[in-house]
């Protein structure tokens, strides 16, 4: 699905009267503002998307375990805490898989 | 030489090292014009004769061992456009011979691979008699011509805004923790995504310094190094620290740019992760090959990281789920 800042700067570029949008949880989702409308659409939006496609994901799970969720990226950290099914975030996390890469592949730091 | 020092001594075993291999030069007929030049260098009359580098293996969180790797110019003549900056100890020193110097150095990096603990006053103060200004120093120049001019004549702590635990140890924690390794050595990782690059410094497995860049495909090789070395020496590191390179790209249009600026800024080949990547993670979909080389390093992460089946939900350009199960079969995502 498209990420968070592609969707707030889609909405952005074929409107003309859209502003560019700070991509943060506004306190309410009825938006009493243009750009607080927009944050709750695109953020609330955004989790619940991911809860309903983890929720659809874990249906389908060989085995019948349950999967842990991990978020990472760099938005992780605003969206997970809106999401139910989010269990661990960690921005990092594609970095730290770069470092046990080079560690499988003999390099040495 | 394969060393296996104890955690404390680990952290200070290039300085330690570089320390004896100073103080047996000076019995050759050194005697004072002996320095150390950080991170790794050592001088003759503050010329360059020599290099100390210190590699870790890690196994898990416990180091197995350590080479020390010696470099010192004993014969080769050195090059006349060099002559300003580095020298030759046979042709300095007529006590020293190649011969001569196998055994006592042997010797002298035994004792610093028995040595426990971290550096002593004693060791700390004779480290600091023999340490060259960090780059930043501003006095250096000066130093510098008046020891070429008569050799050593500093005294200890004569330099302005040193501190007690020598200058060199100083500025090497500046950097960050020495808690992996004896020297400052770093791999540099980087996730290039459509829009953003997300790269980080590791020592041994701890992330330090780490920033985002624009993907921006006009760059040239020269704007990239520039970039890159910029945010390391910010974070207080030298671009020579950087000792290999790892990179997952989805963004083919700016990677080979970037990772030649990488290299000439750093001297190291970017490996490149992707489907063919020996990894322990088995690609068990339809088309293994078309699996983004940034899911398959999420997938390592999840399967190393948290153990058991996984789903990470990667909140970037696009927002992706990859799923990976405890045995290590990336099944798919969305």
């Amino acid at each position: 699905m498209p990420g968070l800042r592609t969707a707030a700067d889609q909405l952005t570029q074929r409107t003309a009267k859209l502003p560019a949008t700070e991509l943060r949880a506004p306190e309410h989702v009825i938006g009493r503002r243009t750009e607080e409308c927009i944050q709750a659409g695109v953020l609330y939006g955004t989790a619940e998307a991911v809860d309903g496609i983890i929720r659809r994901i874990r249906a389908e799970w060989p085995g019948g375990r349950r999967p842990k969720v991990v978020a990472t990226g760099g938005l992780a950290t605003v969206v997970a805490p809106l999401t139910t099914s989010i269990e661990e975030t960690d921005p990092d996390l594609t970095l730290r898989g770069l470092r046990l890469a080079a560690g499988h592949l003999g390099l040495t730091w | 030489m394969l060393a296996r020092p104890r955690a404390a001594a680990l952290e200070v075993l290039s300085l330690r090292a570089g320390l004896a291999v100073a103080e047996l030069l000076e019995t050759f007929g050194a005697e004072g014009r002996i320095a150390l030049k950080w991170p790794n260098d050592l001088m003759l009359d503050d010329r360059k004769c020599g290099g100390i580098l210190c590699e870790a293996r890690w196994q898990g969180t416990t180091p197995a061992w350590v080479v020390i790797g010696l470099g010192l110019n004993v014969t080769n003549a050195v090059p006349p456009a060099l002559a300003e900056t580095a020298t030759g100890l046979e042709s300095m020193l007529p006590a020293v011979t190649a011969e001569g110097l196998v055994i006592p150095m042997v010797e002298a990096l035994r004792r610093v691979d028995a040595a426990a603990g971290p550096l002593g006053d004693g060791e700390r103060a004779r480290f600091a008699r023999r340490d060259l200004a960090p780059r930043t120093c501003p006095r250096r120049s000066g130093g510098r011509h008046r020891r070429r001019a008569g050799g050593r004549r500093r005294a200890a702590g004569a330099r302005p805004g040193r501190n007690n635990d020598g200058g060199a140890l100083g500025h090497r924690r500046a950097g960050g923790d020495l808690s992996h390794g004896g020297s400052s050595i770093m791999l540099l990782t980087l996730d290039i995504g459509n829009t953003e690059i997300t790269a980080g410094l590791f020592r041994g497995e701890d992330l330090g310094a780490h920033w985002r860049m624009t993907t921006n495909p006009g760059r040239t090789p020269d704007e990239w190094g520039s970039a890159v070395s910029g945010f390391i020496l910010a974070a207080g590191h030298s671009p020579n620290e950087v000792r290999a390179v790892c990179l997952a790209s989805v963004a083919p249009s700016v990677t080979q740019a970037l990772v030649e600026g990488i290299a000439r800024v750093t001297g190291c080949t970017g490996v490149q992760i992707d489907a063919r990547a020996r990894l322990p993670v088995e690609l068990d979909v339809d088309e293994p090959l078309s699996v983004g080389a940034d899911r398959i390093v999420n997938a390592l992460a999840a399967l190393e990281i948290y153990g058991g089946d996984t789903i990470v939900v990667d909140f970037g350009t696009a927002t992706t789920f990859d799923c990976v199960t405890a045995e290590g079969r990336f099944i798919g995502g969305g």
